[in-house]
């Protein structure tokens, strides 16, 4: 085994610590009014004004208690307290979870002459091994047993004698077990899930059916979990991927940086971490993305209605959470995959009170995929390292400080490198004023940069950072309703952005050359202020309202070339420069961004929603390749390129089947945008100091109907959604270098007319399932040559109207196995899981684009990236 | 700044690693045939020259040639110069025609009823040759991705108070390089520079003759050729381009939407001597 590589297993192991999950909600106050309610109405309101979720039986029936509350503010383990003490209900607590219980029964001094034994054992999830708190061990026929611990332990004690004994968890199918008791018994029991019974606790987590209830459209949000499902490409489980499945959301082909969304430019979505605006999310081009899935709590895709709070980007916006550390218990978590191998360590700083996580990912392909043969120096890799702090000052007040590292390398021995990445840092501060009014502060700092050159020769840096303070509030006001909640949520806030743009700054390592070709930095302020109401009009009609109004300085500092107006920007147009001082403001572009949606609830298991969105876009990204490059150049607006403004309509109905087993919808929307911007026919954009005389500025829509089915519970879950779409732009001007298609709509690049995507996973055994995902879609647009010529003795394919043609259908098959290990003992608290992927089952060999120069005798040479199948293994572990 | 550009196709083309290629056939939609002009007029005292032919279906091999056309050159003066037919597309003024600096020259094409124009092109002035060297490298100039061998480049001093634009022919064993070497003075303005971009598919050998024609150039000329070799660079990968339509100066009188390719320049060319790359001690393995 190559050296490096036994190294970095070495390394990877040679850091171990310990892993576990919870925090203490008990003490969260709550508001509960004076007088005599039914207990599950006291439930209720906990849950609205906390962050606690009960879970519990309905053979406790808790429904038909009443009790008297004196007073009114409370803290939640004092109310818990108050209502079950005369009761025969007891709970258990665990993280955000409490689990009502029947009371265990208090093992009377025996007075009989009979002995007495102990009954002790350990109940256990059957498919996860995870030990069960809050099941329950009765002794049928007799007011004896116990309800489990945080480990799963239970013990009582009982006569001699021979019993029946039921075992019951919520959500688990019951068992029963004869037991002669003529001495201690040990008992280690599984319980299966009951398969109509959401896994685990999450249902208490989010309404299951907040998809109809929600005015929110064209919004996923995902959890690490289901996105784990998914069946992963070289083993590596991807966030951008997983979104790539969802309806509206395609890629320009495989190894494509980034996604479009709703046939949007990569450059229109905002992509956040914890906050913070990252600018590539790609890693290797576009192979993989820059989140590690073991730092990822999880992620919300906005396609159609953004809140008010979000800007800046048109399309879309994905945020993604690192997750928090643990506050109790160290822990570990990592993988070993063919790509990439991760480490994940938790741990409290202060017990209950703070707690941190750091997680680190490095590629190792380069170790053992040499580029060439006699190439062994040349490196290719990637690694990120995610960490967040997390600190509870006191009930009112979080702090979470939050860090990520990212970077790509490409090393041609000594000679030559290119390397890129992103960092962000950012401090958070969560406060509470009351139980309805909050705030979130954030600072922060990202910077994405590359450098490519190599000593002997130039050095070439290239970077953007960007400053960025953001104050949010909510608050809710008017009356509750029936389900407890607020009849209005609104939301305001402000937020500020300063850009630092380094579009190149080259350093020649040669003599050779004299003018230095560095680019002056571009600055920028962008800054915003928004109010947003989420308001319940009645039980059927909601609506959102948001305003935001955006505002983008451009600052001066570089000179400015003055052109002729009204004919294109050229060298021979120039008339002048113009000089402007630092911090002056060169441009003032800023206008309203209002979002509104509605829905109406047409029964309790459908409803219908609209929408209206409007963007402010005022950074695109300026890139002639197709599938987007690390260099490509973050290009701000300016004196002349003008914002880009997005508008957006959609639709939508939405129902769920056999209480939310099922979840289907139906989208269409219509979205059109000013100010995209194009490039002219070949044009240079490298170190081009006077960009705006290669760029062109034109139109775009895309419209089209997303429609999905999904299977949220049970042993076969998944999803099947489909999309018929159109994205196209249009660049139109009296002069003929101005013009692309003869100024008519082409199709984008991320035009997709039929895409299709089915995912399933299903659980065989306990231990084992499958996962499958297929995809289908349209080949994406391309330019085949019209003709070919000849001009001094090279032959030239001749291309005349951009994208008027397509590449074959895209389509693929993954399938993936996941083994976890059996545990040895049912308290282990080690867990590993194999996981076995094949990527492109049938072996596609999808087009990627096509050669037209390089093809002989007729033929042309096709170029497909992936186009074989891939099989891949990784080993992943948790303590 | 090409080689920077260069050297990213070069990381593209490294990503091999996880794309593959093979050939396949493809139908793709027939474009309308289009009037194809090669010439220029130059400062050597000859017979000037243009090709004329049309656009071919993609998977077409051979060439179709203009035959029938009225072809003049008129200059700034009104001066007429009528080129006659020759045969295999090719026309040629009857007597030698000498390009002077300063003078604009346009093309005029009469074919199919159509008359077709390019854009007045200026003869610029060209800087002499100081010399022409060659020389041994291990690996030129970006690395290990050239094989060791002889190289060569070109000496000259380029005038400050102009921007200027190059263009270099390469002659190797009286045999015509096609590859197309430009470069303007944007980073090396006034600067005495050898021009070294000489990548032509191998390595120069001992006893390989060369010889240099250094080409003063419009800018026009220069994005022309620079578009022109963009796209005839472009395979396809990840890096490349899109594919985009190389358009020249010359233009339908009657209908400015018609595509006409190819172009009419204007060349101010520097011919050097003819040397023969001797042995400089150096060992190179045959491939």
């Amino acid at each position: 085994m190559n050296r490096q590589f036994i190294l970095f297993l070495i390394m990877t192991f040679s850091v171990m610590t310990l892993w576990a999950k919870s925090e203490s909600v008990l003490m969260e106050k709550v508001n509960l009014p004076q007088g005599t309610h039914n207990v599950t109405t006291i439930l209720k309101t906990i849950e609205k004004q906390s962050q606690v979720r009960f879970a519990y039986d309905n053979s406790l029936r808790v429904s038909t208690k009443d009790v008297h509350l004196h007073k009114s503010d409370w803290k939640v383990k004092e109310v818990l307290d108050h209502t079950f003490r005369r009761t025969n209900i007891s709970y258990v607590n665990k993280g955000a979870h409490v689990v009502l219980v029947a009371k265990a029964e208090k093992v009377e001094t025996p007075e009989a002459v009979k002995a007495l034994y102990t009954v002790s054992g350990t109940i256990i999830d059957a498919v996860t091994g995870e030990p069960l708190f809050g099941a329950g061990v009765q002794v049928v026929g007799k007011q004896k047993g116990a309800s489990t611990d945080f480990d799963g332990n239970f013990s009582f004690r009982l006569e001699e004698g021979t019993y029946e004994l039921t075992i019951k968890g919520i959500g688990y199918v019951a068992q029963k077990r004869n037991i002669t008791l003529n001495k201690d018994v040990v008992l280690n029991i599984e319980l299966s899930p009951e398969v109509n019974i959401i896994e685990g606790i999450e249902i208490s987590v989010e309404q299951p059916d907040k998809n109809i209830q929600s005015v929110e459209m064209g919004t996923v949000k995902m959890d690490i979990e289901e996105i784990r499902k998914i069946p992963p490409v070289f083993g590596e489980v991807d966030i951008v991927k997983s979104i790539q499945t969802l309806p509206g959301v395609t890629t320009v082909g495989e190894g494509a940086n980034g996604f479009n969304v709703r046939g949007g430019a990569i450059d229109q979505n905002l992509v956040l971490l914890d906050e913070a605006p990252i600018f590539s999310s790609s890693h290797l081009f576009g192979f993989f993305s820059v989140f590690n899935s073991d730092a990822v709590q999880g992620l919300e895709l906005y396609k159609g209605s953004i809140p008010a709070q979000y800007g800046g980007r048109a399309s879309s916006v994905l945020d993604v959470h690192q997750k928090e550390g643990d506050y109790e218990k160290f822990g570990l978590e990592g993988g070993i995959g063919v790509v990439s191998s991760r480490l994940t360590l938790q741990a409290p700083i202060v017990k209950d009170k703070a707690s941190i996580i750091i997680s680190g990912r490095r590629s190792y392909a380069d170790l053992f995929l040499r580029l060439t043969e006699d190439l062994s120096d040349n490196q290719a890799y990637f690694y990120d390292l995610n960490t967040q702090i997390t600190y509870k000052v006191n009930e009112d007040n979080r702090l979470f400080l939050s860090g990520y590292y990212g970077r790509d390398a490409f090393n041609f021995g000594d000679l030559f490198g290119f390397d890129w990445g992103n960092s962000m840092a950012s401090l958070r501060w969560k406060h509470t004023f009351n139980d309805r009014f909050f705030l979130n502060t954030s600072a922060l700092v990202s910077d994405y940069d590359y450098s490519l050159g190599g000593d002997d020769f130039f050095i070439w840096t290239s970077s953007i950072q960007n400053y960025q303070g953001k104050l949010d509030f909510t608050h809710y006001l008017g009356k509750k309703d029936s389900t407890e909640t607020y009849q209005h949520k609104l939301t305001f806030g402000a937020s500020s952005i300063l850009y630092h743009f380094y579009p190149a700054d080259v350093d020649f390592r040669v003599s050779e050359t004299a003018t230095d070709i560095s680019l002056p930095r571009e600055d920028a302020i962008e800054s915003a202020i928004y109010v947003g109401d989420e308001w319940k009009v009645n039980s059927k009609f909601s609506m959102t309202l948001g305003l935001r109004y955006s505002s983008f300085l451009v600052l001066g500092g570089k000179d400015l070339f003055t052109y002729q107006d009204n004919v294109p920007k050229s060298v021979e147009t120039i008339t002048g420069i113009e000089s402007y001082d630092e911090n002056e403001i060169v441009k003032h572009y800023h206008g309203l961004e209002p979002r509104i949606g509605l829905k109406y609830s047409l029964d309790k298991v459908s409803s219908i929603k609209a929408g209206y969105n409007r963007a402010r876009q005022y950074l695109q990204l300026v890139s002639n390749s197709t599938n987007g490059l690390p260099t490509d150049i973050w290009k701000p607006s300016d004196n002349f390129t003008q914002p880009l403004i997005s508008d957006q309509v959609a639709l939508g109905y939405f129902r769920n089947f056999k209480d939310n087993m099922y979840e289907t919808s139906a989208e269409v929307y219509y979205k059109w945008q000013q100010n995209v911007l194009d490039y002219k026919n070949g044009a240079d954009l490298f170190f081009n100091p006077n960009l705006e005389q290669e760029l062109l500025e034109g139109q775009a829509r895309a419209y089209g109907l997303e429609l999905m089915v999904k299977k949220k519970k049970g042993k076969l879950t998944g999803r099947v959604s489909y999309t018929l779409s159109r994205a196209e732009r249009q660049v139109d001007s009296e002069f003929d270098e101005e013009r692309l298609n003869n100024g008519d709509y082409y199709l984008a690049n991320q035009d997709k007319l039929h895409d299709l995507t089915v995912i399933a996973s299903y659980e065989i055994t306990k231990r084992f399932s499958l996962s499958t995902n297929f995809s289908y879609a349209t080949g994406r647009p391309f330019t085949p040559p019209a003709s070919k010529y000849t001009y001094q003795g090279v032959t030239l394919a001749h291309y005349e109207l951009r994208n008027n043609d397509r590449i074959p259908d895209y389509h693929r098959l993954d399938l993936s196995a996941t083994l976890k290990n059996k545990k040895k003992k049912p308290t282990q608290r080690w867990e590993s899981s194999w996981n076995f992927s094949i990527y492109n089952v049938y072996g596609r060999r999808n087009a990627f684009s096509y050669d037209f120069q390089g093809g002989e005798n007729g033929l042309v040479n096709r170029i497909s990236i992936l186009g074989t199948v891939i099989p891949a293994v990784s080993y992943n572990f948790k303590y | 700044m090409k080689k920077i550009v260069y050297l990213l196709m070069v990381i593209g083309a490294s990503l091999i690693l996880f794309s593959c290629e093979d050939q396949v056939e493809l139908d793709v939609p027939e474009g309308p045939k289009r009037l194809v002009i090669d010439g220029s007029i130059t400062s050597l005292n000859e017979r000037q020259s243009v090709i004329l032919t049309q656009t071919t279906d993609f998977n077409d091999t051979n060439l179709v040639y203009i035959q029938d056309a009225v072809v003049k050159i008129i200059d700034d003066e009104e001066n007429e110069y009528t080129l006659s037919y020759q045969g295999e597309g090719l026309y040629e003024t009857a007597e030698s025609v000498q390009g002077v600096i300063g003078k604009s020259y346009t093309l005029v094409v009469q074919n199919e009823g159509k008359e077709y124009r390019s854009s007045p092109v200026e003869m610029q002035p060209v800087p002499a040759i100081d010399s022409v060297r060659y020389y041994f490298s291990e690996q030129f100039p970006l690395g290990s991705f050239f094989d060791p061998g002889y190289y060569t480049a070109v000496e000259f001093a380029d005038d400050a108070s102009t921007q200027d634009f190059y263009r270099w022919r390469l002659y190797v064993n009286d045999s015509l390089q096609t590859n197309i070497i430009i470069d303007d003075d944007e980073n090396t303005n006034g600067v005495t520079f050898a021009e070294d971009d000489f990548i032509i598919g191998r390595t120069l050998r001992v006893g390989d003759s060369i010889q240099v024609e250094q080409i003063a150039i419009t800018r026009q000329m220069y994005e022309f050729l620079d578009l022109f070799n963009t796209q005839a660079n472009n395979s396809g990968g990840l890096f490349d381009t899109p594919p985009a339509p190389v358009l020249g100066n010359m233009y339908n009188v009657n209908d400015n939407k018609e595509v006409v390719l190819g172009f009419f320049g204007a060349e101010n060319i520097q011919v050097s001597n003819k040397i023969v790359i001797e042995d400089l001690g150096f060992e190179i393995e045959e491939q």
